[in-house]
């Protein structure tokens, strides 16, 4: 490296410069001269680069390098490193990403975890304050458009449909939107509240449930989490997450929630439970069946059907305790449904010969 | 350029100590941003491993930001991901609307959509690769857009499984040159002519071990239950536990026997293809056998056991530093004679591939 020769500044440094046009390695010597690199090329012609329009890279075996982001391909390599007085008229390089460098790596990790805490508190608890804002019409067109009517699924007799709206009016807040109630022909036990203000009934549900206060508690249940607009926070819940969780993992999960598998939180059930005791209380039914519906379930866990419905909800036993506690032994309870409307409602599925079941995922 | 006294055109010369610090504050700062400083983390990392990566004289280097990658991401989550999210939920819901052959038939553009815009995404994310690669301040690249390379990405799997999956080795040297055909270095292009001959024995012997296993497993069975019947009738439980035992052991055996033959195949394949390419006056060679792969596998196993997971964020040092240490190019180049790509310049990363969730090779 003999660069220095005539015509330069005092201290000529030899570097090693690529241009970006062609392969070719160039060994050239530079120097500095007020606000510009002066670059002495083999030819002995002297090229002047405003200092403005380089860049520092971070060093390295090959020294200290320069480019300009005006030119790609360009680079300038100084083994023996970049003189001092240039070194300090340039802004250091790049290392963790702008922002980073600016604050400090320490600094900028805790700034990013405080606002990474707060972010995801607010998409947790979002849902909550913001279920109840989105308009019921806007959660029935989303309801809608997620599963349909299911018409085809839904059993009807004249007799069978009466016995259902008399257990939804028994059991409902009064002046309220209607809640529309379907029993549907599939052979799960279960039940689930659709956006929408919907509530379902799986016909293998009417199977298990020999008691129309049972199924009168579970009626009360499901329309705890439609009154409460509980479906509402769970979408808003399910598509929250997915969307924070998108960056962690690169692939956004493919399947949005499934509209009955979604989940609600503990105390969303807990409140859909205190509602329903609530509201079997004011119809005067005994909410002595539900609790040994819920304590024959507790007898299965964790195996069995049940863990369809109870997968997500309070343990078996603390529900079947809280419900046969609320009993009010001096009070005189009435039944849900006549036995005569009980037979309608529970054979409605097996009596309607139109409907097609609902297929199974 | 390589000649007899160990000199390789490609070296890799990293440390790990030196690669360290980077990869654990990627992960500290990917961690405390939900995961959206990786795209800065990717670029940094590789930055340290193209920086010293020397090819002939000259170390690479890698111009690529991880704004870049992130934009790319964020395109291809609103361009790609999210119109399919919405395809899929819409195929769901007409399927539980009983709509049968409309949900099928969305369901099914829906595939040939994701596979089509996986063969644009691979040939995407290399031409990016290789326009962001310099070495001497030359950079690759493409000029084609990579729609046409999708197309054929879709036809040629599509044959190949159609045909019981026999042609799949076919689709997969076909796809390679076709992808490698379309990039260039410098104004050199690169040319991939890799065969089909020489890999069929080895794909045999995967598409066979499936069979194999099964009879090998009924054999065992029939075994077990024969002497079972001769011994008469012993502990009833422990013939049961030694069953599951000689299932377990069968059922590991042969995941391990099949992934060692998919090995041979892939390390064969890889070989082959990389061997019969060239750029310009440049041929490459690639050596690692499979049991070079065998040992790159047990040791990422390896390492991510012991570091009890801590030693994911080294994998992509040690599979760059594989391919490097097993890639080598013979011929002789006049640097003065390469000039810099007129290929477009790409600016948004690899998002889509990334949104596919896919690895780099």
């Amino acid at each position: 490296m003999s660069a220095g020769g005539d015509g330069g500044d005092e201290q000529a440094v030899p570097a090693i410069l690529f241009d970006g046009r062609s392969a070719r390695r160039h060994e050239i010597a530079i120097g500095r001269d007020a606000g510009d690199l002066l670059i002495v090329h083999e030819t002995g012609a002297i090229e002047r680069i405003a200092l403005a329009a380089l860049e520092r890279q971070g060093s390295g075996p090959w020294g200290d390098r320069l480019v300009r982001p005006d030119q790609p391909g360009w680079r300038l390599d100084i083994p023996g490193g970049l003189p001092t007085a240039l070194a300090a008229a340039l802004p250091a390089p790049h290392r963790y990403g702008r922002w980073i460098d600016r604050m400090g790596l320490g600094r900028a990790a805790v700034a990013f975890a405080a606002i990474s805490a707060a972010l995801v508190g607010v998409v947790l608890t979002a849902p909550q304050w913001l279920g109840p804002l989105v308009p019921l019409p806007v959660e029935r067109r989303i309801g809608e458009a997620l599963v349909g009517d299911l018409a085809s699924a839904t059993c009807h007799t004249p007799a069978g449909d009466a016995a259902l709206a008399k257990l939804m009016a028994s059991v409902d807040l009064p002046g309220q939107a209607p809640v529309r109630a379907q029993v549907l022909k599939v052979g799960m036990i279960n039940a689930a509240a659709l956006p929408g203000n919907r509530v379902v009934l799986f016909s293998g549900l009417f199977d298990e449930m020999k008691d129309p206060d049972a199924v009168a508690g579970v009626v009360a249940h499901e329309l705890g989490h439609a009154r409460k607009r509980h479906v509402m926070q769970a979408l808003l819940r399910e598509l929250g997450l997915s969307v924070v969780l998108a960056g962690t993992s690169g692939a956004v999960p493919v399947q949005l929630a499934k509209v009955t598998g979604l989940r609600y939180s503990r105390e969303a059930e807990g409140e859909a439970d205190a509602f329903a005791r609530d509201r079997l209380s004011a119809a005067a039914i005994s909410p002595a069946a539900t609790g040994a519906f819920f304590a024959k379930a507790a007898k299965e866990e964790p195996a069995g059907p049940w863990m369809v419905m109870l997968a997500s909800h309070p343990a078996s036993a603390d529900r079947a305790k809280a419900f046969g506690g609320a009993v009010d032994r001096s009070r005189r309870y009435r039944p849900a449904l006549s036995p005569a409307e009980w037979q309608a409602l529970s054979r409605m599925c097996d009596e309607d010969k139109r409907v097609r079941p609902l297929l199974d995922f | 350029m390589a000649e007899d006294d160990g000199y390789t055109a490609f070296e890799f010369e990293g440390r790990w100590q030196d690669y360290a610090p980077i990869a654990f504050t990627n992960l500290l700062l990917t961690i405390v941003t939900l995961g959206i400083y990786r795209f800065w983390g990717k670029a940094r990392t590789r930055r340290y491993l193209w920086s010293r990566t020397r090819f002939i004289d000259d170390r690479l280097e890698w111009m690529g930001s991880g704004l870049e990658l992130f934009k790319g991401a964020i395109m291809a989550l609103l361009l790609v991901v999210l119109p399919l999210l919405l395809l899929n939920t819409l195929a769901q819901s007409l399927i539980l609307r009983q709509q049968f052959l409309l949900g099928g038939l969305v369901a099914f553009i829906q595939i040939t959509v994701v596979l089509l815009l996986v063969g644009v995404a691979m040939f995407r994310s290399l031409r990016y690769r290789l326009s962001r690669t310099y070495w001497r301040g030359i950079r690759g690249g493409s000029d084609d857009p990579g729609l046409r390379y999708g197309w054929s990405y879709l036809w040629k799997n599509t044959v190949g499984y159609l045909a019981l999956g026999l042609l799949l080795p076919w689709a997969m040297v076909s796809l390679w040159n076709e992808r490698w055909n379309g990039m260039s270095f410098g104004q050199y292009r690169f040319s991939a002519g890799g065969q089909v001959d020489g890999l069929m024995k080895r794909y045999l012997l995967c598409y066979l071990a499936p069979f194999i296993g099964f009879v090998g497993i009924f054999i065992a069975i029939a075994v077990m239950a024969a002497t079972q019947a001769m011994s008469g009738n012993g502990n009833p439980a422990s013939p049961g536990a030694a069953g599951i035992f000689v299932g377990f052991v069968g059922i590991l055996s042969f995941y391990l026997i099949f992934g060692l033959v998919v090995m041979a195949y892939y390390a064969k394949f890889f070989r082959q293809m990389v061997d019969a390419m060239d750029l310009g006056p440049l041929s490459f060679q690639f050596d690692a056998s499979t049991k070079d792969w065998l040992k790159l596998l047990l040791g990422d196993v390896g390492l991510v056991l012991v570091t009890l997971g801590i030693g994911l964020i080294f994998l992509d040092y040690r599979h760059w530093k594989f391919l490097i240490d097993h890639l080598e190019a013979f011929g002789e180049i006049d640097m003065d004679a390469i000039s810099q790509s007129t290929t477009a310049e790409v600016r948004q990363g690899e998002g889509l591939l990334d949104a596919f969730d896919m690895g780099a090779l």
